[in-house]
């Protein structure tokens, strides 16, 4: 008696199991045919709740992403999420704050978007890389979704829901331009090239500083977990370095991600100039300090910088990456390219792309 | 059942060899020894617990180790010296793992091995324990429990390892009197390793001494009662025995 | 003489059969509830296809049912599975999470992710071999050390647990930061917020072989909870029995954890309570675990869910309830 009514609830359960996935393989062809035909109907209601909005731009758009996916967009999307600081940064920098509906996690920790676009605070949050919320993402109904490629499961499956996404992965200068580019495009931005622009004429500008240097600075880019993690040679801080006229200590190990080396190591590069990534846990306090650093050069010529943190992660390639660029320069060749001059730089930047003033103060290093 | 010049033992280098004995359906045989004289090991050989390293055992014509386990499991059944079960479970839960020989693979016990194991403990004189915890039984009560198992492995030949060694005075003797009921009522056969030769000559047919490694059987049917007393005396030392009542007792005589 | 027992059988339907409903009112709570706004009137629409919305369609059938389904299959298959170590070592600590089956698997899936590929398929294999491999590990330790107690487990699963995370850092060592560790990390952690219908019919087939073979092998579970050497007088071989049960236990917490990573307790605690409410430990009582374990499970989702905007790991909630259990039975030492 007893067993049977278990063997029935088992199998009540198992065919309940199997009836719902069956019921999901079965539908999901269809429903993926069906998207292409929704979408239609779908726009159709959007067009109808945005009347104002959308009715010059009938035009289709197609790029092709960082997974190297083929995406066509056909309206100007009027609801943008961002799942990636970086993206989320360029969209502000495209002017397109208004359109965004979500972003990633943590908006708080980033200075630019207090600064910049305050609204962004307020928006839903979508998740971070590690923990991404489809359902949530999916409930904003955006019309363009742009991820970091490491959820590319995720966007397999928004795409497979009919949602329009791409992959972004802004990992050195030259992928950054292509993100900004492959979003200005779908989005309709024209006037891009303008901070495009600005990169190639502040990038020259900065090699005409050091261009007749040929003993360049020695630097060690310390981390932000330690003091002893640095930038490997295939890393976007290498390039940062170099762009900026430094030599990174570190440039032999071929990591692609921030390497721990030992203290020894570190005396044996004996850096120029010693720079703290901006959202180090440690202070610079910390770095002068420390009794086994003590006969480092750039310990005892008073050269250990940090990196500014009113802004953005200067050192990751973000939109304002140049500024980043630009400081270390201003730091390494401070006769040539004057902190103030520097101030002035960021000033405008921020006032032209980002629409705030930025506060000079705060630049002005106190040695 | 013959036993034929068993040998084997553990790795930790106790041996036993050669042992030879038979043992006859409906006859209890006590197997006495002093502690470490190998009654553990004969016992666990002859249930195919130790591997024998030579000799055979032989039921009929049948080798006993050349059937499988399961087979085995139909002709033999093992009372340990206490049941070890450790969570929550039902007397009757309990016997009905004496079915498991009877079962295939992926089989579980039907209604009718259900009501086979209530007439075991109803055997037994235990029924009204069937749905009680066997946790939270006696220890008396538990062996008991873990002999309807035995008993419901249906096999003609019941091996038990100091069954009562765990039980006070009066389960002792309670115990004893229940295995030779249902040894005699049943004509099963069954041997008992046990301390206390009382129990060997209250309540066995036969015993089986073992020193030195080696068996010396006894027929208390036919021996006389002195002859019985000297044997005794090799292994626990001068011993004599009284008889009162039809019953024998035992005590030191220097 | 037969009331006692009818009393029982009837005892344990009427708990089953209530623990079922409970767990199917949670179930259909847990479809109700995500970030996706989905009523009750559109699920209904939904189900009868009369649903006008493409998207809330898609959501219904390709996140919000996967999910749940997963969260119960999980709940289900980690405390059964959990019921069943616990059985077969005759020990009450024995859930895969403690004696390092987990871990293994962990390990197992986070290899695959990094030197083989990242499809779900492989990480299912890598995923059951790493588990295997702990368990046997954990067998031979405690065979080695000849003490069959419920120390030389947990000590076990200490050392399984500690040989898994070197193995875990030295593959993180080797991944590529930007794509893989995040996958890993990811796993390390445990959530329901990736399951799709696509990962959920590949493991299923898996779960279900694994759950099978445990419903089939049932009785053998149950006389296995003996010692061996009882065991082996009742005629069965032991060795083979175990593994093939182990075999299949491990294949359902495989197929679980390799899609929603660590998530810890749920083996340990449901096992406990059925057993205490039962107060029996029979194959009934590892089923109405399983089914404990899913309600536990659907409730810690939901609240993993809703409680903040982002997700929060299962397994912040899940150890929230179960470590101080964990304490209370060391601290009570209850009769188990």
């Amino acid at each position: 008696m007893k067993k049977r009514v278990l063997l029935l609830l088992f199998t009540i359960l198992t065919m309940i199991l199997i009836g719902a996935c069956a019921k999901t393989s079965g539908d999901e062809p269809q429903s993926t045919q069906n998207v292409v035909a929704e979408e239609e109907t779908k726009e159709t209601d959007v067009q109808e709740t945005n009347e104002l909005t959308t009715t010059e731009n009938e035009q289709e758009v197609t790029v092709t992403d960082h997974l190297g996916r083929t995406v066509t967009i056909k309206n100007q999307p009027e609801r943008i999420v961002s799942g990636y600081y970086i993206s989320t940064s360029a969209l502000i920098a495209l002017g397109l704050t208004d359109k965004l509906v979500g972003i990633e996690a943590k908006a708080d920790s980033r200075p630019i978007y207090k600064l910049s676009a305050p609204k962004l605070l307020e928006l839903p949050n979508v998740g971070t890389a590690k923990e991404f919320d489809l359902e949530g993402c999916v409930s904003l109904a955006p019309d363009l979704v742009i991820l970091p490629i490491k959820l590319k499961d995720q966007i397999s499956t928004l795409e497979k829901m009919g949602v329009t996404v791409i992959g972004v992965n802004p990992e050195s200068e030259e992928l950054l331009v292509e993100m900004i580019t492959m979003i200005a495009k779908l989005t309709g931005v024209e006037d891009y090239d303008q901070l495009l622009t600005y990169y190639t004429e502040k990038g020259e500008a900065l090699e005409g500083v050091y261009a007749d240097t040929t003993d360049k600075p020695k630097v060690y880019l310390a981390g932000n977990s330690s003091m002893l993690s640095t930038a490997t040679a295939n890393m976007y801080q290498n390039d940062f370095i170099e762009a900026a006229g430094g030599t990174n200590v570190a440039n032999n190990i071929e990591d692609s991600y921030w390497a721990n080396i030992s203290y020894e190591q570190l005396v044996e590069y004996n850096p120029d100039y010693i720079i703290i990534a901006p959202e180090a846990e440690y202070t610079k306090e910390d770095v002068m300090k420390d009794s086994n650093l003590s006969e480092l050069s750039a310990i005892r010529n008073n050269k250990v910088f940090q990196m500014p943190t009113e802004f953005e992660a200067w050192d990751s390639p973000v939109p304002s990456s140049i500024l980043g660029k630009m400081w270390l320069t201003s730091i390494l060749y401070s006769d040539d390219y004057t902190n103030d001059s520097f101030a002035e730089d960021v000033y405008d930047f921020y006032n032209k792309f980002y629409n705030f003033d930025a506060d000079k103060e705060v630049l002005a290093i106190n040695e | 059942m013959r036993i034929n010049g068993i040998s084997g033992g553990y790795s930790d280098g106790f041996f036993i060899s050669d042992i030879s004995f038979n043992i006859e359906e409906g006859k209890i045989y006590a197997l006495l020894g002093l502690n470490g004289s190998g009654k553990t090991t004969i016992i666990k050989m002859i249930c195919g617990l130790i591997k024998l390293k030579s000799g055979n055992i032989t039921i009929g014509e049948k080798d006993l180790f050349t059937l499988k386990e399961k087979e085995r499991a139909k002709l033999i059944s093992y009372v340990p010296q206490s049941g070890t079960i450790v969570y929550y479970t039902t007397v009757v839960d309990v016997v009905l793992m004496g079915a498991t020989p009877y079962l295939n693979m992926f089989q579980t016990p039907a209604q009718e091995h259900r009501e086979q194991a209530l007439e075991c403990l109803e055997i037994l004189g235990i029924s009204e324990l069937a749905d009680r915890n066997y946790l939270d039984l006696s220890e008396g009560q538990k062996q008991i429990v873990v002999i309807a198992r035995a008993l419901m492995q249906k096999g003609t030949y019941m091996l038990m390892d100091e069954p009562e060694s765990s039980l006070d005075l009066i389960n002792k003797n309670k115990l004893m009197k229940k295995i030779r009921e249902i040894i005699i009522n049943m004509n099963k056969s069954c041997v008992i390793s046990m301390h206390n030769p009382e129990y060997a000559l209250n309540y066995c047919d036969r015993i089986l001494l073992l020193k030195d490694k080696k068996i010396t059987e006894i027929d208390l049917k036919t021996e006389d009662i002195n002859m019985v007393e000297k044997k005794l005396s090799e292994i626990y030392g001068q011993v004599k025995i009284l008889e009162y009542n039809q019953k024998y007792m035992l005590y030191y005589s220097d | 003489m037969n009331n006692a027992r009818k009393h029982y059988s009837m005892k344990s339907n009427r708990t089953n059969v209530i623990t079922f409903a409970v767990l199917i009112f949670a179930f259909v709570l847990s479809i109700g509830v995500g970030k996706y706004s989905l009523s009750i009137e559109d699920i209904t629409k939904v189900l009868k296809g009369t649903h006008e919305n493409q998207m809330t369609i898609n959501v219904f059938y390709m996140l919000r049912l996967p999910r749940s389904i997963m969260v119960v299959l999980a709940g289900i298959g980690l405390s059964m599975a959990g019921s069943v170590y616990q059985t077969l070592f005759k020990n009450p600590l024995a859930s895969p999470d403690i004696i390092g089956v987990t871990s293994g698997a962990n390990v197992g899936a986070a290899f695959s992710i990094v030197f083989i590929s990242g499809n779900v398929l492989s990480v299912v294999f890598g995923a059951f071999l790493g588990g295997l491999l702990a368990l046997s590990f954990v067998i031979g330790i405690v065979k080695f050390s000849r003490t069959d107690n419920v120390l030389t487990y947990v000590l076990a699963g200490i050392v399984i647990n500690a040989i898994s995370n070197g193995i875990l850092m030295t593959i993180k060592y080797f991944s590529d930061p930007l794509n893989e560790m995040g996958a890993i990390e990811y796993w390390t952690m445990g959530s329901f917020g990736s399951i799709t219908g696509e990962k959920l019919k590949i493991i299923l087939p898996f779960f279900i072989i694994g759950m099978v073979g445990i419903f089939l092998m049932r009785w053998k579970i149950h006389v296995l909870s003996v010692s061996d050497e009882e065991v082996k007088t009742l005629g069965i071989s032991v060795e083979q029995s175990r593994y093939l049960i182990l075999l299949c236990s491990t294949l359902v917490v495989a197929s679980v954890v390799c899609v929603t990573g660590l998530i810890s307790f749920v083996g340990l605690v449901p096992p406990h309570i059925a057993r205490s409410i039962l107060k029996r430990n029979d194959f009934n009582t590892i089923v109405f675990s399983g089914l404990l374990g899913a309600i536990l499970m659907i409730l810690s989702d939901c609240i993993a869910r809703t409680i903040l905007p982002s997700e929060l790991p299962i397994s912040i909630i899940t150890s929230f309830i179960g470590a101080p259990y964990l304490a209370f039975l060391v601290c009570t030492k209850k009769k188990i």
